[in-house]
């Protein structure tokens, strides 16, 4: 199975590679979820889940953290085994992941599942039976001033729990050096971020997905490196190419879309539209906001930590539709995004509730929006497609003035 | 599921034809084709043409393509040009568009990627009650008390039928409460875009008085259906190739 899945990762590799033009930067980002940017020589790998875990502690305590949240059809079968078929897709691949030895997922020496929503909390016992597993239990409220001193007080046994397992301590200076590492990585992704921001029409939705999901799986450093060569190329490249005048912005919004599971990025390209800005975990949200600290003690430090992932994800198991409404009129307005898409994987019924208050209120402003109901395969492709393609036929016939 | 051509002469339709697709999507389209020609009394020519719907992939020989929910925004404005919402209820899918002005489609949705609420849910459920799909309607005329089915899934709601059965409800109010459950989650779509004042409802769906009768029941108000709804669709591709 695990030759399968690669296949499968392949070939979905091949079909984005395809489109003319692309940036040769994204050669790293291809090779690293190949899981080929992580050597031996890095440290032990620690498996993460959502975008609730701080990095700056798993590297504080000598790890390197790789995130296992997986979007392959085949890791899901296997899961499949094991778990019954309605719950969640996106749990059930990533147990498959471990349960079956897939990439990654066969390397690491523990991993750590925060409680983000239901379906995380059961995954953590299914992969307590393969791979030792720390629990991280996120606040119920996203209230900080009266959860903070619970969170920290998590996070503290969370550094306790790394350091068994590495024999490392995250010590002040440790920490402090980690918080300087992932901060050259989130000012890299914040200079791709500006100079597609000029320059919307250079980089595919599929390939900033493919930095993100990158990003899941590489040390931190030659990430950032990787993700400045890449701006700068998109500078250049924008320069010498003129935006087409068909260029269709759209922003993405709703659950993950996992890697390998790009069925929607590959619709909505072929269907001429181009995804510019997403409020997905699965990409921008993990990776732009740096740790903020005033005092650099440890107390410090970890208060700001507790801080930076308290809130750390748009998720609709913490946070009400009005952040994300926010955070989406804030992104078609700077984007000047023509419309909105929502993703709504089957067995998320947060997200799809929440994409249901979402049209309304698009609607009541006059911004297209399109919900997509589907899964991580591809036999409802036609369906999504019709979908995808009316609402590009309804965008192109819209008086230019309301775009 | 099926084919249908409309040839157009001076925006008139002059030859329609439906053929079932079965497997061969080219092949049922070929065949509409040549039989709406020759309705017309016209030879395989250059005209120019859109193909719309699922077929609209594989068997567009090269012509133009739009999706059927454009088609059905041009083809109801057509023949309904007072609409300023359709309803499709087709086989595989269904879809509720809000109408701009001149017939532009203003916003859309579909039901969830299964046939759950669609054509064929009606169609598996005929089978359900050994009747057709006219006896359905005819049954449904009949009913004093339309029972409640709550799934809206094919293969759930045949067995709500059976456990019906079972309790010796009337088949006529079973057939009305299946007619009705569609009805009513066409109307949720429908509050979905916000509604609109005068809705045409086409599709093969749109040909049952039963449907329709469900359909006003739900919505609280009276909807349009033109005549021959099923190539409203059709003729919206028609209307679209005739543009330049």
């Amino acid at each position: 199975m695990a030759a399968e899945d690669l296949k499968l990762r392949e070939r979905a590799l091949a079909l984005f590679a395809a489109r003319d033009g692309r940036p040769a930067a994204l050669e790293y980002f291809e090779d690293a979820v190949r899981s080929e940017d992580i050597s031996a020589g890095d440290g032990p790998l620690l498996g993460v889940f959502c975008n609730f875990v701080p990095a700056e502690v798993v590297e504080a305590a000598g790890a390197v953290p790789v995130r296992l949240c997986s979007g392959s059809v085949v890791a899901q079968s296997v899961g499949e085994q094991m778990m019954p078929r309605d719950t969640c897709p996106v749990a059930r691949a990533t147990f498959g992941a471990v349960a079956g030895g897939f990439g990654l997922a066969s390397r690491v020496r523990a991993v750590v599942v925060p409680t983000s929503c239901d379906a995380k909390r059961r995954l953590a016992e299914f992969l307590s039976d393969y791979v030792p597993v720390l629990s991280l239990s996120i606040p119920p409220r996203n209230d900080y001033r009266t959860e903070l001193p619970y969170w920290v007080s998590e996070l503290e046994r969370l550094a306790e729990g790394l350091s068994r397992i590495t024999g490392v301590t995250p010590t002040r200076a440790r920490l402090e050096a980690a918080i300087l590492r992932r901060r050259a990585r989130q000012d890299a992704f914040r200079d791709l971020g500006r100079a597609r921001l000029r320059y919307p029409h250079v980089l595919a939705g599929s390939d900033l997905a493919l930095v993100a999901a990158a990003a899941f799986a590489a040390e931190s450093s030659r990430w950032a490196e990787a993700t400045r060569r890449l701006a700068s190329e998109v500078r250049t490249l924008g320069e010498a190419r003129p935006r087409p005048a068909d260029f269709v912005p759209l922003v993405l919004t709703g659950a993950p879309l996992l890697w390998p599971a790009w069925k929607l990025y590959d619709v909505i390209q072929s269907a001429g539209g181009s995804v510019v800005a997403d409020t997905l975990c699965s990409v921008t949200q993990g990776l732009d906001d740096p740790v903020q600290v005033d005092d650099w003690s440890r107390a410090g430090i970890m208060r700001a930590l507790a801080l930076r992932y308290f809130a750390a994800s748009l998720c609709p198991c913490f946070m009400d539709t009005t952040a994300l409404t926010d955070r989406v009129f804030e992104l078609v307005h700077d984007w000047k995004a023509q419309g909105v898409v929502a993703h709504n994987l089957r067995l998320c019924q947060l997200a799809e509730m929440q994409s249901a208050r979402l049209r309304h209120i698009l609607r009541d402003k006059g911004i297209p929006f399109l919900a997509v109901d589907t899964e991580l395969g591809t036999e409802d492709v036609e369906q999504v497609r019709v979908r995808v393609e009316a609402f590009m036929e309804m965008i192109r016939e819209r008086p230019c003035a309301q775009r | 599921m099926a084919t249908k051509v409309v040839v157009l002469s001076d925006g008139k339709a002059v030859g329609k034809a439906l053929v079932n697709t079965g497997t061969d999507p080219r092949a049922a389209g070929a065949e509409a084709l040549s039989q709406a020609l020759g309705q017309a009394g016209l030879q395989e020519c250059e005209l120019p043409r859109i193909v719309t719907g699922y077929g609209r992939v594989v068997a567009n020989n090269g012509a133009r393509t739009i999706t059927e929910i454009l088609a059905a925004a041009r083809g109801a404005h057509c023949v309904a040009p007072l609409a300023d919402g359709v309803i499709d209820l087709g086989g595989q899918d269904t879809k509720v568009i809000k109408l701009g002005p001149d017939g532009t489609v203003a916003d859309f949705i579909m039901n969830d990627k299964c046939a759950a609420g669609t054509g064929r849910f009606l169609e598996l459920m005929v089978s359900a009650l050994g009747v057709d799909f006219d006896g359905l309607g005819d049954l449904a005329a009949a009913a004093a008390k339309p029972a409640r089915i709550n799934s809206t899934c094919a293969v759930f709601a045949g067995s709500e039928v059976v456990s019906l059965i079972a309790r010796s409800v009337p088949e006529s109010d079973i057939a009305a409460g299946l007619f009705a459950s569609i009805a009513s989650r066409i109307a949720a779509l429908a509050t979905h875009v916000g509604g609109a004042g005068r809705y045409a409802f086409i599709g093969g769906g749109a040909k049952s008085p039963a449907m329709k009768k469900a359909l006003e029941s739900a919505l609280g108000k009276e909807v349009i259906v033109p005549d021959d709804p099923q190539f409203v669709v059709a003729l919206g591709a028609a209307l679209s190739a005739a543009q330049p």
